[in-house]
């Protein structure tokens, strides 16, 4: 193989990691320092679109991360472009730097393999870029029984099931405001029900969710219950037509791209519903 | 004699309509030097343009390798370029050498490589073998630079490919350098020169020499510059017999190293020959000073060194 910017003395580690991903990944055809899309700045070392609709891009460097990389990873995320990257590096590396850049490239979800010979190691793995660019939740900034599901729900978006990532965070908005609904009911902050009309008979834990924040929406009076603005309790309603959207499995780019765009998206709107309900119905103490 | 080029003129090319000279005397491009022209390029463009020629529907490349291969990796669809008319074989190989003369300069070995082609082209040309101040003046070079290069032509080919493994590392990570084997080259010459029958196997001498170098035995190439000193122990009027039993050992698989080999054969005798024209020196000034000419921080140190002299002499 010819490589028109790649260094002589890294040609070995490039072939190397082209012969892991044929073997490892089922990879036909890698494709040499050519463009993956016009907008994108860089052209990785080596590239091939694998079968679930992502790009496979590898980086072959002397360090774990190289300085340019950063562009990279912000136009492929800017992109929503699915990219799975590695840089593939010599084993053995003298540099001060490595392990500074070894957490650089952990921070920015791109893999590491270390190779000597054709002996590849992986440092460790890559996520797709149009997921991992999603913006962190900060479980910190949640009350301490809420932290775990989160971080459960951002690892998992940004390990390559966003659906799954988007639905642990639905839960628990879910859940929370299942809690909101009834201690207002209870506690009398919904209008009351029109003379002669029949009593609410609603089954708090288990009604549709979607109809139940209806019922909220139409029944929770504002002027009784200040804390809770109403535009809230729309946005809640607004996501839980998404709460049931399975996952079908995908194998092209372009449905790839869409899908990511959308559920990173909603991941971010899900978390800032969730943190928002959280500090509105403290109050509530649910 | 002087090689003329029209002015070029400069557009912007596309960047895949260009291929890389097949003369380029540069061989070497370290990754860590192009990740660095990469960044500045990535932020502030191509400042400099790039020099090349039209040729068969294609572009080739006079100057810039560097640039244009970053430009391709950047995603680039064009560059600055200056387009010149097609040179002959031997202006295409002397503009590159000129550009870089006034630049960067290229790797030794790159440049030592490529000489035997710009003097048999000039030979052609000129009708006679161009001497170092000519291709001096043709290539941009200077003299000096020409000399160590032939010191690297003359290597065996294994040790050209060393160096040329040894320059894709980065700079402080290099340690058998084109320094290194210029240093050794040297003083085996003249060792040569000076004691004929003490390299019957040069090749197995400098084997012995990377050997010691590599296991720190050498500790620095300037070392070879007392190997060239005990090869000229007559001058300091030193045995001959005395610094070739030093070399000997020196240039045999063992411990023993040129600072050893220095300190056993020649050392005390260009000791005694700095001291002797320190001494000189400075009695040619004394002569030179007149009485009223000296401070008294001056008269105090030539009271200490009369005592020192009258102590060492024994009056």
């Amino acid at each position: 193989m010819a490589y028109r910017f790649l260094s002589a003395g890294l040609w070995p580690i490039a072939n190397a990691a082209a012969d892991y991903f044929k073997e490892n990944w089922g990879v036909s055809s890698l494709r040499l320092e050519e463009s993956i899309c016009p907008d994108i700045e860089r052209r990785p070392t080596l590239h091939a679109l694998t079968s679930d609709g992502h790009y496979l891009c590898v980086e072959v460097s002397e360090s774990p991360y190289p300085t340019g990389l950063d562009s990279f990873v912000l136009d492929c995320r800017d992109n929503f472009l699915p990219v799975r990257l590695f840089v593939a590096i010599p084993a053995g590396s003298k540099d001060s730097n490595y392990k500074r850049d070894l957490d650089q490239a952990r921070i920015r979800a791109v893999g590491v393999l270390e190779i000597s010979g054709a002996r590849v190691q992986v440092l460790q793995n890559a996520l797709s870029q149009s997921l991992a660019g999603v913006r962190l939740v900060g479980p910190a900034r949640f009350p301490k029984k809420y932290r775990f599901q989160l971080s459960k729900a951002e690892s998992t978006f940004r390990g390559g099931d966003p659906q799954k990532g988007c639905s642990l965070l639905y839960d628990e908005i879910e859940s929370l405001s299942r809690r909101v609904a009834e201690k207002t009911y209870k506690k009398g902050y919904w209008r009351p029900s029109a003379p002669g009309a029949r009593p609410l008979r609603i089954r708090f834990a288990t009604h549709p969710w979607q109809k139940l924040m209806s019922k909220v929406v139409e029944g929770l009076d504002p002027q009784r219950c200040r804390f809770l603005p109403p535009d809230l309790l729309g946005r809640v309603l607004g996501i839980t037509s998404h709460r049931n959207d399975s996952a079908h499995k995908l194998n092209s780019l372009r449905l790839v791209m869409k899908r990511d765009r959308e559920l990173r998206t909603r991941f971010e709107s899900a978390t800032d519903i969730l943190f928002d309900l959280v500090n509105a119905s403290k109050p509530l103490r649910v | 004699m002087p090689t003329e080029v029209k002015s070029p003129e400069l557009r912007h090319i596309s960047v895949e309509a260009i291929s890389k000279n097949p003369e380029n005397p540069r061989l070497v491009f370290r990754p860590g030097e192009l990740e660095e022209l990469l960044e500045s390029i990535r932020r502030y463009g191509v400042q400099v343009p790039i020099t090349v020629y039209h040729e068969k529907g294609k572009y080739v490349l006079i100057d810039g390798e560097r640039r244009w291969r970053c430009c391709l990796k950047l995603n680039r669809s064009t560059i600055p370029a200056l387009v010149q008319e097609k040179p002959d074989d031997l202006t295409n190989l002397l503009l590159m050498f000129n550009i870089h003369a006034l630049r960067e300069q290229w790797d030794l070995l790159t440049i030592a490589l490529k000489l035997p082609r710009v003097i048999s082209l000039l030979t052609a040309r000129e009708n006679k073998k161009p001497n170092e101040r000519e291709l001096a003046e043709f290539t941009g070079l200077s003299q000096g630079v020409i000399r160590r290069c032939k010191l690297l032509i003359e290597l065996p080919d294994k040790y050209k490919r060393d160096i040329l493994e040894e320059l894709e590392k980065p700079k402080p990570a290099q340690k058998l350098t084109e320094d290194f084997f210029i240093e050794m080259e040297r003083s085996l010459k003249t060792v040569q020169r000076a004691m004929p029958g003490i390299l019957p196997d040069k090749d197995r001498t400098r084997q012995i020499l990377i050997r010691k170098f590599r296991r720190g035995i050498i500790k620095s190439r300037v070392d070879f510059r007392m190997v060239s000193k005990i090869a000229r122990a007559k001058r300091v009027e030193v045995e001959e017999e005395k610094a070739s039993a030093a070399l000997r050992r020196l240039f045999t698989a063992n411990e023993y190293s040129i600072e050893e080999a220095f300190a056993d054969s020649v050392s005390e005798a260009y000791s005694e020959r700095d001291l002797l024209t320190r001494v000189r020196a400075l009695l040619n000034r004394l002569n030179q000073l007149r009485k009223h000419e000296i401070d008294d921080e001056v008269r105090k140190w030539l009271r200490e060194l009369r005592d020192r002299v009258s102590k060492l002499l024994g009056n």
